[in-house]
C-alpha cells in the first residue's frame, strides 16, 4: 500500500504525459459517447469523461500496455460513474420479490420518481432507447452497454466491472429483459418496427 | 433442458457466448420450444438495436478542454477521497488490529496450563476431593488398617 502511495505521488515524465495525452485523443470520442449512455445528459457526461480521465491520468503508472488502454479506462469510468450515483443517491433502486417473466426470482426496478435526468433528458437523448437504459439499474446499464455498443466479451466485461463472467451474464440478460419490456410498455410502436 | 434452464441462457447464446454442453443442450431444446426461440428473436433485436445506436460525439472543443485541463492537472495532488491523514490512519488501524490479534492466539489459556493455575483454585480443589473422599470412603478419611497375615 505505501509503495502504492509513494508511486502515486510520482510526477508522470514527459513521455508519459505524451503517451497519454495520445491514448486520451484517441479515445475521447469513444468515452464521451459511452459517458453520455451511463448518465444520460451531456453536462454529467462531460464531468464523468474529465474524472476518469483525471484518475487514470493519476494512476498511468498502474496501466500495463500490453492491454487495450480503452479497457483500463473504462474500468475507471464506470467505477466513477457509480461512485457518483452512489455519493448523489440520485438513482435509487428498489428490490421486488417478482417474478418476471424470465420466472428467475428477484428484480431491480429503479426508482423513476428518483431520477431527475429525465427532465434533463428532454433536450438532449429523448429517444426510448436511451429512456429505457435509464429505467434499470446501474449495473444492468453498464453490463449491456459495454457488451451491445463496445462491443465487449463478457470476459472483458468481467474485468471491468471486477466480478465473475456469471454475474456478467446475468446482468446482460437482466438487462436486456427489461428494455424489451419497457419498450413493450412504454413505446408499443417502436418496439414493434425494432421486431419486425 | 426446461425452458427455465434455457431462459437463463438465452442472452449468452445470442452473444457467442456459450459452448460444450451447455451449447448443445440448449439448442436441442431451441429446436422444439417456440416459445423460447422467440425470445431469442427478441433479445437479438435488443442487441441489434443497441449496437446500431449511433456513437454521440462530444461538443464542439471538448477534446481541447479536456486536454488542458488533465495534462495541466497536478497528478501528484492528494485529491479529496485519500488524503495523508486517511492513508496514515487506515494504516494504524490495520497495524492495531493484527497486534491484537496476535497477542490474543499467543496469550496461554489458563485451562490448557496447569502450572499457572492460580494458589486458591489449587486450594479449593484439594479441600473439594478431600471431603469427596470423606463422605464417600467407608474408612471415613482415616488411613485403612489393613490386616497383615501370618504364616
Amino acid at each position: 500500500m505505501l509503495s502504492t502511495f509513494v508511486k502515486a505521488t510520482t510526477r508522470p515524465s514527459a513521455d508519459q504525459t505524451r503517451l497519454f495525452e495520445s491514448l486520451m485523443r484517441d479515445s475521447h470520442r469513444s468515452a464521451y459517447s459511452l459517458a453520455l449512455r451511463l448518465t444520460g445528459n451531456a453536462a454529467e457526461a462531460e464531468d464523468l469523461v474529465q474524472e476518469a480521465y483525471l484518475r487514470a491520468f493519476r494512476f498511468f503508472h498502474r496501466y500495463d500496455t500490453s492491454l487495450p488502454f480503452t479497457s483500463w479506462l473504462y474500468r475507471i469510468l464506470t467505477n466513477a460513474h457509480i461512485d457518483s450515483v452512489r455519493r448523489s443517491g440520485r438513482i435509487r433502486t428498489t428490490s421486488l420479490d417478482q417474478v418476471g417473466p424470465d420466472s428467475n426470482g428477484t428484480w431491480e426496478i429503479a426508482d423513476e420518481e428518483a431520477i431527475p435526468d429525465r427532465l434533463m433528458m428532454k433536450d438532449e437523448l429523448e429517444e426510448p432507447l436511451q429512456l429505457g437504459l435509464m429505467a434499470m439499474s446501474s449495473d444492468f446499464r453498464i453490463a449491456v452497454l459495454l457488451a451491445d455498443v463496445e462491443g465487449m466479451a463478457y470476459e472483458e466485461i468481467a474485468e471491468v466491472m471486477q466480478t465473475s463472467i456469471g454475474t456478467v451474464r446475468s446482468r446482460i440478460h437482466r438487462g436486456r429483459k427489461q428494455l424489451r419490456e419497457y419498450l413493450k410498455k412504454e413505446c408499443p410502436e417502436r418496439y414493434r418496427e425494432v421486431m419486425a | 433442458m426446461n425452458c427455465r434452464c434455457a431462459q437463463n441462457l438465452l442472452s449468452a447464446y445470442v452473444d457467442g457466448e456459450l459452448a460444450g454442453v451447455e451449447m448443445l443442450r440448449l439448442r436441442e431444446h431451441l429446436g422444439v420450444c417456440p416459445a423460447c426461440r422467440e425470445e431469442v428473436e427478441a433479445l437479438r433485436a435488443m442487441k441489434r438495436l443497441l449496437s446500431r445506436s449511433p456513437q454521440v460525439e462530444p461538443p464542439a472543443g471538448f477534446e481541447d478542454r479536456l486536454a488542458a485541463i488533465v495534462l495541466t492537472s497536478d497528478a501528484t495532488r492528494h485529491r479529496p477521497g485519500t488524503p495523508i491523514w486517511r492513508l496514515a490512519l487506515t494504516t494504524s488501524l490495520a497495524a492495531a488490529t493484527i497486534v491484537f490479534v496476535l497477542l490474543q492466539v499467543m496469550r496461554p489459556s489458563p485451562a490448557s496450563n496447569g502450572a499457572r493455575t492460580a494458589p486458591a483454585d489449587v486450594a479449593f480443589d484439594v479441600q473439594s476431593d478431600q471431603s469427596y473422599m470423606a463422605t464417600s470412603d467407608p474408612f471415613g478419611g482415616q488411613a485403612p488398617v489393613m490386616p497383615v497375615s501370618q504364616k
